[in-house]
């Protein structure tokens, strides 16, 4: 027999309504049942009480005037009274006078005056002395009985089950019906969702049907099920831009390498020929920044995601900025026949941010641009001061963006043809970044596009944190690229890497020493004829931090080597670190020879 | 207590010094006396034929005295209704103003129509021996029924006399009614 906790709700409810029905029934008989018991004691009491009074009463005569029969006579009158059992009179002298006996057997009337009325046993008893006007003539006992009581509570009492057992019936048959109006709305949902797990289906709702708890439940699931349908939903679709996303990533980054493998090739299977030479290392090179871009692109959004992005906050000119910017896209648009417009200050508009994130903003956006546009197109880049902050506009005629794409602009890996055959290459990070970049420098920017074919504006609205202008030194110095007269060590343990760069210091001017670890680098440095450090940070054995931390510790006054840290890896990390260990500047890998000897002249104009 | 006493008196035989009848005769008596005594309990007059509230109940006897002491130890200390009872012993019918109850022997016709006449000018309870009493207008007389003693009532003489009688008491009386005669004033 299962506990009851563990029935069906339908049978459980049956149970409990029979159960309190019939302890209602039971208790009420119960109460009724004694009531009727003591009152009915009650009453035969109270009767035989005044017959007794009223005996003694009319006894009084025949007691005192000596007439036995007349007594019996008088007391005769209680046969009509099925409770009394005998009564008897005595008279002054305590002799038996008259007596009335009911049939009950060996029962009579003792001939002395008892005691008391319970001598004569009994259920009930009366003693009366027999008095008119003040004068006692005798006594008068009265017995009695409850058989009355037995037998009308026996009766009563059969019927009261009887009525229990009828109304047992009626209340199980009540509930069996009256239980459904609970059980089978809580039962209806726990088969929808039943349904709902094992299916998988979450498009089933389970159905309202009252306006008590159990509907509110049935709305809270319903509601829960909808949530789960949709996240779902959102997971399948995170799920497909994600496979959208490493398809296109494998793609565009497999084209550049074939791009550089195939050229190579090339220039090893054929004779040389300067003019094919020229072409393939224009592709190369492309092919290989390009890459770098990528991988740089990617980098940025992950930082920014996981919110290691640093900035470097400057007085910057933001028209300088967007002249940079508009200086990288310059041969990709006349590539394509696109005009750029300018419609710029005159004056250098400054506002608090790092230049390098304002400027790959303004690439991003103009890069984006100059892909979405046409051959022969037109672009026109608007900078607008205003006394609070600076918008910045393009606006291209280029192929638009649909209404329905269009707040999903911005979105991470988010294009408009997410296919295999879309016409234009990326994986959708440019605007992505852009507008990372622009949020973090307390910006606001907002794409616009009357529709598909139609072109496209977009404004960066960012805020002046200083408006005093300042003697703003260019942030892109001219260099002559040249480092004649200084004696430079590279420490790098890829033999590849040391030969490049060799190759491009030498070019450059410089004498080049090499050391392929952190032994024979310290032997050099010890020489005294190395001028700068060029260091790999990354190295087995004694790695970059390391050499330098020695170095410098082992250097005494005034003879300190300005040192370049060079790593792939990439960081605000790495700088902070780098500086601790000891070097002077930072130069993060594949670097452009421009950057490498501006830092080299920077480290050594510094010391 | 007085009256627990007598009834013991009453119930116990005179064995030894009298003769049966002679000792019946006194129990006779002894029962009359009490039986007269109660007469005065289950009687009712009306407030009119007492001056006070707490006049005392004047019970006469008139002529012989066959009670002697029995009737003053009956009423000695005892009230009928808050009254105290007296007992008077007349001579003859000139002296019966005052009284409330009259007790008559057994006499013979001409003095016994002599002071019925003059009882029945008032209003009071006659208690005769006879017949013949009630047909004067006598209210209740003795009778022995073999050796019990018991008694008649003339209702009518109840009613000329504003008398009432208790209904038990009328019950216990052998013979209650009407028929004994009219009674004239």
């Amino acid at each position: 027999m299962r506990p009851f906790r563990d029935l069906p709700i339908g049978h459980k409810l049956i149970t409990l309504s029979v159960a309190s029905s019939t302890l209602a029934l039971v208790v009420c008989t119960g109460v009724f049942l004694t009531w009727t018991f003591v009152s009915l004691r009650t009453s035969i009491r109270t009767d035989l009480s005044l017959q007794a009074d009223i005996l003694a009463d009319n006894t009084a005569a025949a007691l005192a005037f000596n007439d036995p029969a007349s007594a019996d006579e008088t007391v005769a009158a209680l046969k009509a009274s099925s409770n009394v059992d005998l009564a008897c009179v005595y008279d002054l002298a305590g002799q038996l006078f008259a007596s009335y006996l009911a049939q009950v057997p060996r029962l009579v009337c003792p001939a002395r005056q008892p005691e008391s009325g319970s001598a004569l046993g009994g259920d009930v008893d009366f003693m009366r002395q027999v008095v008119f006007r003040e004068r006692t003539y005798g006594t008068l006992y009265l017995r009695g009985n409850f058989g009355q009581v037995r037998e009308r509570l026996a009766a009563q009492a059969l019927a009261a089950l009887g009525a229990i057992g009828v109304g047992v019936i009626a209340a199980i048959l009540l509930s069996l019906r009256t239980q459904r109006v609970i059980s089978e709305p809580i039962a209806e949902l726990s088969s929808t969702a039943a349904r709902i797990s094992h299916a998988g289906d979450y498009s089933l709702r389970a159905v309202r049907r009252t306006d008590d708890e159990i509907g509110e439940l049935v709305e809270t699931f319903n509601g829960m099920v909808e949530e789960v349908a949709r996240r779902d939903e959102q997971l399948r679709a995170a799920s497909r831009l994600k496979d959208e996303f490493l398809a296109a990533l494998s793609h565009e980054l497999r084209t550049p390498l074939n791009a550089v493998l195939g050229w190579v090739q090339v220039l090893r299977a054929t004779p040389y020929d300067p003019a094919l030479a020229s072409r393939a290392y224009a592709s190369i090179e492309r092919n290989a920044r390009a890459q770098t871009t990528l991988i740089e692109d990617l980098l940025d959004i992950s930082r920014i995601v996981s919110g290691k992005l640093q900035f470097k906050l400057e007085t910057v000119d933001l028209v300088a900025v967007i002249e940079a910017a508009l200086e990288v896209v310059r041969p990709a648009a006349e590539a394509k026949k696109i005009a750029i417009e300018r419609l710029l200050p005159a004056s250098p508009q400054i506002i608090i941010g790092d230049p390098n994130r304002l400027q790959q903003i303004a690439w991003n956006i103009l890069s984006n641009a100059v892909k979405f546009t046409g051959a022969g197109g037109h672009i026109q880049v608007n900078l607008e001061p205003n006394a609070d902050d600076i918008v910045l506009r393009v606006r291209d005629d280029g192929i638009g963006v649909a209404a329905e794409f269009l707040p999903h602009v911005f979105d991470r890996f988010r294009q408009a043809d997410g296919s295999m055959t879309r016409p234009h290459g990326g994986l959708g990070l440019g605007l992505a970044i852009a507008r990372e970049l622009t949020e973090l420098h307390g910006g606001r920017i907002v794409a616009e596009s009357p529709g598909v074919g139609l072109g496209a504006t977009l404004t960066v609205t960012l805020p002046r944190s200083a408006t005093r202008p300042i003697a703003v030194t260019s942030s892109v110095p001219a260099d002559d690229g040249r480092l004649d007269g200084l004696r430079l060590l590279v420490v790098d343990d890829d033999e590849d890497t040391r030969e490049l760069a060799r190759v491009v210091l030498v070019g450059a001017g410089a004498t080049v020493m090499g050391a392929a670890n952190a032994a024979d680098a310290l032997n050099l440095i010890r020489t005294g004829t190395v001028d700068v450090l060029l260091c790999d940070l990354a190295m087995p054995g004694i790695d970059g931090y390391e050499l330098m931390e020695t170095v410098r510790s082992g250097e005494s006054n005034g003879a300190r080597i300005p040192a370049l840290a060079v790593s792939a890896h990439a960081g605000s990390v790495i700088e902070d670190r780098v500086r601790r260990a000891g070097f002077d500047a930072y130069v993060s890998k594949p670097y452009n020879f421009e950057s490498l000897f501006l830092a080299i002249r920077g480290v050594v104009g510094k010391s | 207590m007085k009256r627990w006493w007598l009834t013991l008196a009453l119930a116990m035989p005179f064995a030894g010094w009298h003769t049966p009848l002679i000792a019946q005769r006194n129990l006779e008596i002894e029962v009359k006396a009490a039986f007269l005594y109660n007469f005065l309990s289950f009687i009712e007059w009306s407030p009119a034929a007492f001056a006070k509230p707490d006049a005392p109940l004047r019970a006469c006897v008139i002529g012989g005295d066959p009670f002697g002491p029995a009737l003053e130890a009956i009423v000695r200390n005892e009230r009928i209704s808050g009254r105290p009872v007296v007992v008077d012993r007349i001579k003859d019918e000139s002296q019966i103003a005052g009284c409330h109850a009259l007790y008559v022997p057994a006499l013979d016709e001409t003095p016994l129509v002599s002071i019925m006449r003059a009882a029945n000018r008032r209003n009071l309870l006659v208690v005769g021996e006879s017949r013949r009493v009630l047909e004067l207008c006598g209210t209740i007389a003795f009778v022995l029924d073999g050796e019990r003693v018991r008694f008649d009532i003339n209702r009518s003489s109840l009613a000329d006399r504003d008398l009432k009688a208790n209904s038990k008491l009328l019950r216990v009386a052998r013979e209650a009614s009407d028929r004994f005669g009219h009674c004239e004033h």
